[in-house]
């Protein structure tokens, strides 16, 4: 047969401009759950001259005394009947949650944010001062003319004005013709003239 | 050569707003909560922005537990002050009249799959590549320029193969560069043309095709008799054997050839010309060698000597006529140059290789030099050319490099020209994605570039790990935040806790005394779950504590990043002002913008002065 042990209970209720004690305090749960904002209920019997029911409420009990506080919570609803056994009091219902509730549908922000690094390429290019149609170098070379059956001198072709008479001499094996004698420099000629000795220069 | 990203700035995303500190305790902060305790992640590399409060903690608390492998979270004090705990500490389960365990049905746990942050794409550099490895140099000098002066050139052709820029991840082409990851890809090329100390008028152009001169010596081979030189006829047309044989146009085999994807093909295109270098013979004919047999026979080589008149006895080019001098033989692999006997075909002296003939004294060079010998190619019926050298021009479906210098030191440009490339490289990987602690290989989901083959994106461990989940009851989330490690890590802490749970529930109901913390382990060694405290009046004030598994309800999940400022591309023309010393990076006054560091990403060698279009890139327009 069980043994039945009597337990002193007691439990106060303060806030919301209200204050009750056992026996005060007709009844109250409260419910605390992983990940949620914990929830109360609680009915209190106080005089009917009590002020406005609004704000925080904690929640104290135990044995023997109410030692210890079960919940700091937030009303968020409270219901206020008569009581019938005792006309100078009333009977306050009241529900709420704990400070995460707070929380609900309130939104926040905090901003990050990047930027692509900017870069510069170089995709085109029109080069100043291009120079695209170029004399092309040509050799200085002493030449040698036919000019109606003389031998003229002339220094340079691209110079020369008279193109269709022009013949050239190269360093294909010839000889310098009689009239004309090597000065030992390469491509350069003396022209004997009439009446000139050996040895002249023209 | 340096590498130049360091002048440009950061090459990667800037990161402009960082995230230190736990978001969980900063929106405590922002809403006036008092708490107690540290822990929660920063939540770096997500843009918050109108999040719900309690989503954000939460998130935090996710991360914590995905860095630190501590699960936290939030539980309130009896005096309302919030607390940011370790889930298992403490406990104050006490003064218990009885317990009463109840199992829930546990299906088949598959798993917990985690996807953490998509890496910001970030650029870089690849190693500079010497584009010319293995190219080949052509002096075209002797054939267009003036033959008789040595070390003298304006024209260099350096002719390189193809460098297959465009490389794709797993493509099959040897390319310059090979994208060897999935994830990276090619923007553009940087060029790093140096040409040495070169004035201003040379001319240094890139091109996709190139024309290569290649000698063919100094012999014409034997030559064709055209069809007939009675008929008004140009050209080769059914005439059959004619075109047999010829003198073979050597390309070396560097230059002709290139694989792709293991097949070998030619990248030879057609001779586009032939160029003969000599000395034109003005007057080029036949004259009997006895003229009393010459009225009873035909002329034949035998009888017949040959005569010519030099006029100009200077080098000069010729360009011969396709299908009137010479014929290109096909037929071989080698393309060869059939020539043609263009002289009179009444009259026969010897023509072509190992020729004689006699020079006129009416000219001055046949005073000196009364005979002359070698090749001597009949171009009409009475002139021809004694010929030097002999050119093929080839076309190359090849790139080349044409240096032009009117001064005459295009050689030595081309043997000290440097041509680098360096890939600009942009990496985007994909998020991180681990089951039960085990990062999946992203990359098998991706396709190759080689239409060569195919592949089996049936069977990719993403797939084989979503087959997997499929299973059983799983647990997908993405917190994109988390690095790779940590995505591993928030997978196996999860999944411990997710197989931990047997589905046994214990609830204990205490004595007024009882004062237990939700989050706290039980005596049962589970996690307290839920508190219930039970008074009335009159009646019994009980405490009633469920312990159960430490994982309870769901998590969140979030995939959103960094929030990438908008940018824009400018295109704009500007003016080179400063070349920064190492040929790719330049100085340029942007029209209309200022100046601006720009790297050379087209083919041309760039000096100050030259007028340049430039493209900004990532041009901010969000501030």
């Amino acid at each position: 047969m069980a043994r039945l042990e009597r337990v002193r209970v007691r439990a106060t209720i303060t806030g919301g401009g209200l204050s009750a004690s056992t026996p005060y305090v007709l009844s109250f749960t409260v419910k605390k759950t992983r990940g949620q904002p914990s929830t109360f209920n609680c009915s209190i019997k106080v005089p009917h001259t009590s002020g406005r029911i609004s704000g925080e409420v904690k929640i104290y009990a135990g044995s023997d005394r109410a030692g210890n506080l079960i919940m700091t919570g937030i009303i968020t609803k409270a219901t206020v009947s008569p009581c019938f056994d005792d006309p100078s009091y009333v009977i306050v219902n009241m529900s709420g949650y704990d400070v995460l509730k707070t929380l609900e549908y309130k939104k926040y922000t905090r901003r990050q944010s990047a930027t692509k690094a900017a870069w510069c390429a170089i995709t085109g290019v029109s080069r100043k001062h291009l120079k695209s149609g170029k004399f092309r170098y040509m050799k200085i070379a002493p030449t040698l003319k036919i000019n109606d059956g003389s031998i003229d001198f002339a220094t340079d072709v691209g110079q020369s004005t008279d193109i269709a008479n022009q013949n050239y001499v190269t360093d294909l094996g010839m000889n310098v013709s009689p009239g004309v004698k090597s000065t030992g420099i390469p491509w350069q000629f003396e022209v004997i003239t009439s009446g000139e000795t050996e040895g002249g220069t023209g | 050569m340096p590498a130049f990203w360091a002048s440009l700035g950061s090459g990667r995303f800037v990161d402009t707003g960082g995230a230190t500190g736990s978001v969980a305790e900063d929106v405590l902060r922002t809403f006036g909560l008092k708490y107690t305790g540290t822990g929660g992640g920063p939540l770096s590399g997500i843009d918050i922005k109108h999040l719900d409060a309690l989503t954000a903690i939460r998130l935090s608390l996710l991360e914590d537990l995905a860095y630190s492998g501590r699960h936290k979270e939030l539980v309130v004090d009896g005096d309302g002050t919030v607390k940011i705990k370790d889930v298992g500490s403490g406990g104050g389960v006490s003064d218990i009249y009885y317990s009463m365990q109840s199992y829930d049905y546990i299906t088949r746990r598959a798993g917990v799959m985690v996807t953490g942050a998509k890496p910001l794409p970030s650029r870089r550099m690849g190693q500079w590549l010497n584009v010319l490895q293995g190219a080949i140099g052509f002096d075209a000098t002797n054939m267009v320029s003036n033959c008789l002066r040595d070390n003298f050139s304006q024209y260099y052709v350096i002719v390189y193969d193809d460098p297959h820029l465009n490389s794709t991840y797993a493509d099959g082409i040897d390319n310059l560069y090979e994208v060897t990851s999935p994830f990276e890809s090619i923007i553009g090329y940087a060029h790093h043309i140096d040409p040495g100390p070169v004035n201003d008028d040379v001319t240094i152009t890139f091109g996709k095709q190139a024309s290569v001169p290649i000698e063919l010596g100094n012999q014409v081979g034997e030559l064709a008799t055209p069809p007939s030189t009675s008929d008004i006829a140009d050209c080769y047309v059914n005439l059959g054997e004619a075109a047999e044989g010829g003198i073979p146009v050597n390309l070396p085999s560097a230059l002709r050839f290139t694989s792709n994807r293991g097949i070998t093909y030619d990248k030879f295109i057609k001779v586009s010309a032939v160029f003969m270098i000599g000395i034109d013979l003005a007057m080029c004919y036949g004259v009997p060698k006895n003229y009393t047999e010459a009225l009873r026979g035909e002329s034949t080589p035998k009888n017949t000597d040959l005569w010519v008149s030099i006029e100009n006895p200077v080098m000069s080019v010729v360009r011969l006529n396709a299908g009137v001098h010479y014929v290109v033989n096909y037929d071989t692999g080698v393309p060869m140059i059939k020539f043609a006997d263009r002289s009179n075909p009444m009259i026969n002296p010897k023509f072509g290789d190992n020729a004689k003939a006699y020079v006129t004294n009416t000219c001055l060079f046949g005073k000196t030099n009364p005979t002359i010998e070698g090749t001597i190619f009949p171009t009409d019926a009475y002139r021809g050319v004694w010929v030097y050298q002999i050119y093929a021009v080839v076309d190359l479906d090849t790139p080349c490099i044409t240096i032009f210098d009117p001064k005459g030191h295009a050689v030595d440009i081309a043997q000290n020209i440097v041509y680098e490339m360096s890939p600009i490289l942009l990496t985007s990987e994909p998020a991180p994605v681990a089951v039960n602690g085990n990062l999946l290989d992203m990359s098998d989901q991706y396709a190759d570039h080689d239409p060569t083959t195919v592949q089996d994106f049936t069977h990719t461990e993403y797939e084989q790990a979503l087959d997997y989940l499929d299973g059983g009851a799983g647990l997908s989330l993405s917190l994109s935040s988390l690095d790779s490690n940590a995505t591993a890590r928030l997978s196996d802490e999860l999944w411990r806790l997710f197989s931990n749970d047997r589905g046994v529930s214990t609830t204990y109901v205490c004595g007024p005394d009882c004062n237990p913390e939700v989050g706290a382990s039980g005596p049962g060694g589970g996690i307290i779950n839920e508190v219930t405290y039970s008074y009335s009046d009159s009646g019994s004030y009980t405490v009633s504590v469920t312990e159960g598994p430490e994982l309870v309800g769901g998590f969140p999940s979030i995939t959103s990043g960094v929030h990438v400022k908008m940018t824009e591309e400018v295109s704009a023309g500007g003016v080179v002002i400063q070349d920064e010393g190492n040929n790719c990076m330049f100085k340029v006054l942007v029209d209309g913008i200022g100046v601006r560091t720009a790297i050379n990403m087209c083919p041309n060698v760039i000096r100050v002065g030259d007028r340049v279009t430039v493209s900004i890139h990532n041009n901010p327009v969000e501030g």
